[in-house]
């Protein structure tokens, strides 16, 4: 029987009763939140440490790629990148947040390629590396696939490092 | 550059005696996301400043401003001397 007499009470207790209302929100415990940091530093590290490695002339670089694009893609899958899940939808917060961190990856890749382009002209002069073969442009797609990827991720966690620690006082109330 | 809008949704949540999570449920957001409007980090859509006014049963320019609120102590004192 629902409570009367209280409008606040009320709406909680129609909620109690339709559990398919509630919001299923994820959890990020402050442990949580610095061990996905912790993580996406580390995928960005590989993905970078990887090309440079493939441009120095060792194909344990292409290994290294090819490793870090699927890494990737777990680690965006697993982190407040994430879409929609079972029951829970994002709220429009957690939404603005996906699309910040999705545009630094965006911007960070192409400020990356812009660069790259411009080093791979100088390369082209000076007789430096510049891609010829075919596992060459696929190092490179490996890399323009893991890069945003890995710097939206990284963002994400970034931006949610003040929302576990608020989860964390609203558990103590 | 978006404007600062303060908000007394701590004030309100307090006085009806809710938590986070139980006035996300009512509004319908993480829980996660009420701390970060209560910090000033967020600002609502309007949807959602409408849904908050409309469960605490207040205008909504009650519950955010472009101002800061006046402390609430000194707020009372002024209502009980006039």
């Amino acid at each position: 029987m629902p409570y009367r007499g209280n409008p606040l009470s009320e709406k909680l207790d129609k909620l109690a009763f339709d559990p398919a209302k509630l919001v299923k929100a994820p959890a990020f415990g402050r442990r949580a939140v610095l061990a996905g940091r912790l993580v996406a530093l580390l995928l960005l590290a590989l993905t970078l440490g990887g090309a440079a490695t493939y441009i120095a002339g060792q194909m344990a670089g292409y290994t290294l790629l090819m490793t870090a694009s699927p890494l990737a893609m777990a680690g965006a899958a697993t982190s407040p990148l994430r879409q929609a899940s079972g029951s829970y939808r994002p709220d429009e917060r957690e939404r603005a947040m996906q699309l910040r961190a999705v545009l630094w990856g965006s911007t960070g890749t192409l400020m990356l390629g812009l660069f790259g382009l411009l080093g791979l002209s100088w390369n082209s002069l000076s007789g430096g590396w510049i891609p010829a073969s075919t596992v060459d442009f696929l190092a490179i797609t490996m890399l323009l696939i893991a890069l945003p990827a890995n710097i939206a991720t990284l963002a994400a966690w970034l931006m949610t490092s003040a929302a576990g620690a608020e989860l964390e006082l609203d558990d103590e109330e | 550059m978006p404007r600062t809008i303060f908000n007394r949704i701590a004030l309100f949540r307090a006085d009806r005696g809710l938590t986070r999570r139980q006035l996300a449920d009512l509004v319908g957001v993480n829980p996660q996301t009420i701390g970060f409007l209560e910090r000033g980090d967020y600002s609502p859509s309007l949807e959602l400043a409408l849904a908050m006014a409309e469960v605490f049963a207040v205008p909504v320019d009650l519950l955010f401003a472009f101002r800061p609120f006046p402390p609430l102590a000194g707020t009372l004192t002024r209502s009980e001397q006039s």
